[in-house]
């Protein structure tokens, strides 16, 4: 059951990359910081599934560094969005 | 048993998560459909994690991956939110108009 959890947690962060070869993507900078923010949250996930299989916490540390890096960037990120002007 | 199901679970959220992001039209729903079901997959991934380990430091850390996300996953969302209006619609945040100028 945890390696099916890991395969469809592999198969959301192919389809979060996979978004980003779509044409409405490529205009503008908002929906890649929002693509970043995504992929955070989802190794965040992969690394509560490796404590899960290793039967050992110390992985769960790594997700909160994960978590607070994730938001950090997001936050920085978000800085170079340009603004619609009118 | 329970944890692993809850792992599943917490798993097929992130996977409604990307699917969103992938067919939503707009930058709002994507940020909606992103930061929404992200967090609950989140909520039942720390879950299973607090089952499967029941020591106190185990699920101190868990509670504070869930308390960091929880604060800051809505935070991060506004702060893309407020970049995709024009300044003079925000509501509020002076100092953020005033940096946009320098664009």
């Amino acid at each position: 059951m945890l390696l099916i959890a890991t395969l469809i947690l592999g198969l959301a962060i192919l389809v979060t990359l996979a978004t980003l070869l779509t044409p409405t993507f490529a205009k503008s900078n908002a929906d890649k910081v929002i693509v970043i923010d995504a992929l955070t949250f989802q190794v965040l996930g992969l690394c509560i599934l490796l404590a899960l299989h290793d039967k050992n916490a110390r992985p769960l540390e790594f997700g909160l560094l994960v978590a607070m890096l994730g938001f950090l960037s997001t936050i920085v990120l978000a800085r170079f969005i340009s603004p619609p002007k009118s | 048993m329970i944890s692993h199901f809850c792992a599943l679970l917490g798993s097929l959220c992130f996977l409604i998560a990307a699917i969103g992001l992938f067919r939503m039209p707009d930058s709002f729903a994507r940020i909606h459909a992103a930061t929404k079901a992200s967090s609950l997959g989140v909520i039942l991934l720390t879950l299973a994690a607090a089952i499967e380990f029941p020591s106190p430091g185990s699920i101190f850390v868990a509670l504070m991956i869930l308390l960091l996300v929880l604060l800051t996953a809505p935070m991060a969302c506004q702060a893309i939110a407020s970049r995709l209006l024009p300044p003079s619609k925000r509501s509020g945040g002076q100092a953020d108009a005033t940096i946009s100028k320098d664009h």
